[in-house]
Order: structure tokens, then C-alpha cells, then sequence
């Protein structure tokens, strides 16, 4: 029974996860750019996390460990110093993004600039993280994140060429605007593969005192989870070719994607986009904010725990706390968050592999997984994701140069 | 990598566009907001959005063409990118005094905008 709970708790988790401030801006932009022309980056990337969840999900249950205290352990800690730093930097820019996400949704519910927001929402944030355990924020949130399942609803009633969907699914080079066609490609799969979803996963296995009688609901969970929650990017990205492309509205701001939802739900469209926005958006702000703390507490060994009570793992809370209100800071400056997030789904794509090189090491390490190590095809997807990283690595920069609005 | 990175760097640098094309990458944003305004006017018509709402992306849409408008040169763009900021002040002043009729016939100028923007820049109105 407890096993099933963790599945269905496990799924509607990563379906209310999935869908972030990236997603959000990614999708808007590719539907609204090159109508179902990106389906097949949504497609590709869903891919690849799938695997890579299922494995530091494997990796956690199996080891006990999650990947940051493996790899310090296995590698020494001058190896890891570098990814950790990157990642750490790269971690506040998508809190930052976050954080920006839940203002502006603020700011569309109550006319106040997002600007004036950043402090509140980072509070909340914060309140959230310092009062709550780790099962009542993974549940809170992710079942309000059903709400974002409007789109795909939208998506349905605007009945989409199937034609035009499946072709989506394949890649093609575009007709126009070749630089910002690679460069909303590259974010979307920055903005799927985000490195926070694997720390904050394999360390939400450990607290769940996963064991390796979790390996299957842990792979269920990967496939049936992420899936779910590509189908609502999906939808994100239909809604905006349908509504926004034909009107040749392009998502250069928030505003523009706002009232996307109305063609579909008239009375409530408004409402749902920004409520989905904001809590989709707090909720990755939560385990974006986690993670950062997560991965700090096991790079020098800390002790660390949302179960525990702050002043039991003060370190830990201390590292939320400052990377929460250290990211607020460019939204309250007045930073535009689409500009901001669009830079860091490119960033997230640029250092994957920093990501998924520990992963290819690890994971085939006998002695830690015994028979759970990785098979061929684990590690033929491990070896892919690597070359797609090396690359999307190399072209992102001057893809932010040339195709970045 | 590195040099990789460079040269992919010098690639991107190199690349130039006509002055056609530049005119027509600066003036995407002016459009697709001329078009925005007109979609968030009809959907203020159909009550489906707030009125603050609505004043709101009109003084964003404002500033972006009033940013195109100091830095292009070209003379009928100009004009379009007038026709444009004032389609959207008529928006903005028709949902402030929640005249329905004025906020018809803005919608139409939005979409006219969004036409004459789209000569420039391609793609559709």
C-alpha cells in the first residue's frame, strides 16, 4: 500500500513539477514562434529526463546516497568544487527565474509590478521551506500543480491538426528565423533537463528512506510522471500556435502569452494563467531553493534534511535562506523575468554536462549498484545525452548571440 | 572546446544582415505587441480580461515602440510605428472609460498596425 501511495504521490509529484517558469516561457515561445515546429525538442528532452530521473532515482534507493555525496566520496571533493560551483550559479539564476515567475503572476492578478513583489513572494518561499516537512511541500504543491493541467485541457478544445502534431514530432530545419528557431530548441530542452530536478530527486528519495524494493515505482514513476508532464508543455506549446500564432503574437513578454487561455475557458482563462503560472512557479522555487541547499549541505558534508528542524541543520537552512532572498534581488531591481529566464534555460543547456558526465561515471560502478548498475541501453542514452550536452554546450552561446530576443 | 567556441563565436559575430533584414528584426516586437493589444482588446471586449490588465500591456506596448521609434530610421516605419502607439493609447483610454465603441474601433487600428508592421518584417498581421 505504502508503495503505491509513493507511486501516485510520486506521479502527481513530477506532473505538478514538471511544468516551471521555463516550460512556461520555452513552450509559449516555440508555439507561438514556430506553431508545432518544436514538439520534437519537448519530445527529445522528456526522453532524455526520463532516463536520467529513473537513474538518480536508482542511484538514491539503491545507495542511499544522492549524487552530490557520491560523487565528493568517489571523485574527491577538488573534483566535484568546479560542477558544484557552476551548477550552484546556474541554480540561483532559475530561482531568480522562479521567483520572477510568481511576482509577475502577482502582478497579473493584482495590477501591483512585479518588482513589488520579489521580497513577498521570497518570504513565502522562504516560510514555506522553514516551516514545512519534505512530504507536505513534494504533495502541497505538486497537487495544486494539477491546476496547470488547463492547458492541456485548451490544447484538447482547440482541437489541434493531428497531421500537423505528428509531423511536429520529427525534426526539421525551419523555414525562417533559423537562429532563433536553435536557440528556442536549445532552451526548451534546458528548460526539460533542468539539473535541480536530479539533486532535489535523488535527495527527496533518501528522505523518503527509499530502498532498492523502490526501483520499480521509482522507473514507474520517471516514465509515467515525466510523461504526464511533457503532455502539459505539450499543451502549452499547441495553445500558443493556435491562439498566438495565427495572430502573429510573439511571447516577448509575459503579457503577450497572459490571455492565451481565454479562446478556451472565456470567464476563467485569465484567471487559470496566472494562478497556474504562480504556483507552478512557487513550487519550483521551492525545490529549486531545496536543491541548492541540498546539494551545498552534501558537497562539505553538512548535515541536511527538510525533516529535520532548522536549528538541527542550521547550515542547510541558512543556504536557502540566503540563496531565496540573494535571488529576489534582480527582480526587485526590475530585471524583465522572461529575458532573465530565457538566458538561464540557455545556461541549464550549456552546463549539462557537467551533469551528465558524473552520471556516465557513477552509474556503471559495480561496487555501489551491484546488479542495479547500468545496462546497454541505459548507458547508450547516458552516452547520447553526453554528446547532446557537449554540443548544446558549444552552440548556446553564440545562439544567445544571434537567435536570443 | 575552447577553440571550438571561439571560432563558433566569430561565426555568429560575422554574420550580417541587409538592412532590410535588421529593419525587420527590430520591428518584430513593435508588431507582435500591435497584434497583442488587439487580441487583449477583443478579449477585454469578451470580459475575459481585467481592465487594469489591459492598461498595463498598453503602457508596456508603449514603451517598446516608443524605444523602435527612437532608434529607426526608416521613414514609413516611423509612420507605422506612430499608428501603432497611437492605436494603443485610443485602447488604453477606451478600457479607462469603459466605452466599448472606442475599444472596437482601437482594436481595429491594433490590427491595422499590425498590418502596416507586418509589410516590414514578414509573416502574419
Amino acid at each position: 500500500v505504502k508503495k503505491t501511495l509513493t507511486l501516485g504521490l510520486g506521479i502527481v509529484t513530477s506532473v505538478g513539477g514538471f511544468f516551471d517558469i521555463g516550460n512556461i516561457a520555452t513552450c509559449t515561445q516555440a508555439g507561438a514562434k514556430f506553431r508545432f515546429q518544436l514538439l520534437w525538442a519537448l519530445a527529445l528532452a522528456t526522453f532524455v529526463v526520463i532516463f536520467l530521473i529513473e537513474m538518480s532515482g536508482r542511484f538514491a534507493a539503491v545507495t542511499k546516497k544522492p549524487f552530490p555525496d557520491a560523487i565528493r566520496e568517489h571523485f574527491g571533493f577538488t573534483f566535484w568544487l568546479l560542477p558544484f560551483s557552476v551548477l550552484t550559479i546556474v541554480h540561483l539564476l532559475v530561482l531568480a527565474s522562479e521567483i520572477g515567475g510568481v511576482a509577475f503572476a502577482m502582478q497579473l492578478l493584482t495590477g501591483i509590478p512585479a518588482s513589488a513583489w520579489a521580497i513577498p513572494v521570497a518570504l513565502l518561499t522562504w516560510l514555506f521551506l522553514w516551516r514545512a516537512t519534505f512530504s507536505t511541500l513534494e504533495n502541497s504543491t505538486s497537487l495544486l500543480g494539477l491546476l496547470t493541467l488547463a492547458f492541456v485541457v485548451a490544447a484538447i478544445a482547440h482541437h489541434p491538426p493531428r497531421h500537423e502534431l505528428v509531423r511536429g514530432l520529427v525534426p526539421t530545419l525551419p523555414h525562417h528565423d533559423p537562429a532563433q528557431y536553435w536557440f528556442i530548441a536549445v532552451s526548451l530542452i534546458g528548460a526539460v533537463i533542468a539539473p535541480y530536478l536530479f539533486y532535489f530527486y535523488s535527495s527527496g528519495a533518501v528522505e523518503d528512506k527509499w530502498d532498492a524494493s523502490y526501483v520499480p515505482v521509482n522507473r514507474a514513476v520517471a516514465v509515467i510522471g515525466m510523461s504526464f508532464g511533457a503532455v502539459i508543455s505539450a499543451g502549452a506549446i499547441v495553445v500558443a500556435a493556435v491562439v498566438l500564432a495565427p495572430r502573429g503574437i510573439e511571447v516577448n513578454d509575459y503579457r503577450q502569452a497572459a490571455a492565451m487561455l481565454t479562446r478556451a475557458f472565456p470567464f476563467w482563462g485569465f484567471l487559470l494563467f496566472a494562478v497556474s503560472m504562480g504556483i507552478a512557479c512557487l513550487g519550483a522555487a521551492i525545490e529549486v531553493s531545496l536543491s541548492m541547499a541540498y546539494s551545498t549541505a552534501q558537497t562539505f558534508g553538512w548535515t541536511w534534511g527538510e525533516n529535520l528542524q532548522p536549528k538541527d541543520d542550521s547550515r542547510f537552512a541558512l543556504v536557502y535562506t540566503v540563496a531565496i532572498f540573494g535571488a529576489a534581488i534582480p527582480i526587485l531591481c526590475g530585471i524583465d523575468p522572461l529575458k532573465l529566464t530565457l538566458f538561464t534555460m540557455a545556461i541549464s543547456a550549456a552546463v549539462l554536462p557537467f551533469v551528465a558526465i558524473p552520471f556516465l561515471l557513477l552509474m556503471n560502478d559495480r561496487k555501489l549498484l551491484g546488479k542495479y548498475a547500468n545496462g546497454i541501453v541505459s548507458n547508450a542514452v547516458v552516452v547520447i545525452v553526453v554528446l547532446l550536452s557537449l554540443v548544446l554546450a558549444v552552440v548556446t552561446i553564440p545562439l544567445a548571440v544571434t537567435g536570443g530576443s | 572546446v575552447r577553440k571550438v567556441l571561439v571560432v563558433a563565436l566569430l561565426l555568429a559575430s560575422c554574420t550580417h544582415d541587409t538592412p532590410q533584414q535588421a529593419l525587420a528584426k527590430q520591428l518584430r516586437p513593435a508588431k507582435s505587441w500591435a497584434a497583442s493589444l488587439a487580441f487583449i482588446g477583443e478579449a477585454w471586449l469578451a470580459n475575459s480580461v481585467p481592465s487594469r490588465f489591459v492598461a498595463d500591456s498598453v503602457s508596456a506596448a508603449r514603451d517598446e515602440l516608443s524605444t523602435d521609434r527612437d532608434s529607426v530610421r526608416d521613414a514609413a516605419a516611423q509612420h507605422a510605428l506612430d499608428d501603432a502607439a497611437r492605436a494603443a493609447t485610443e485602447l488604453g483610454i477606451g478600457v479607462g472609460a469603459n466605452n466599448r465603441r472606442e475599444v472596437s474601433d482601437a482594436i481595429a487600428r491594433c490590427h491595422a498596425a499590425a498590418r502596416s508592421l507586418a509589410h516590414f518584417t514578414g509573416g502574419p498581421s
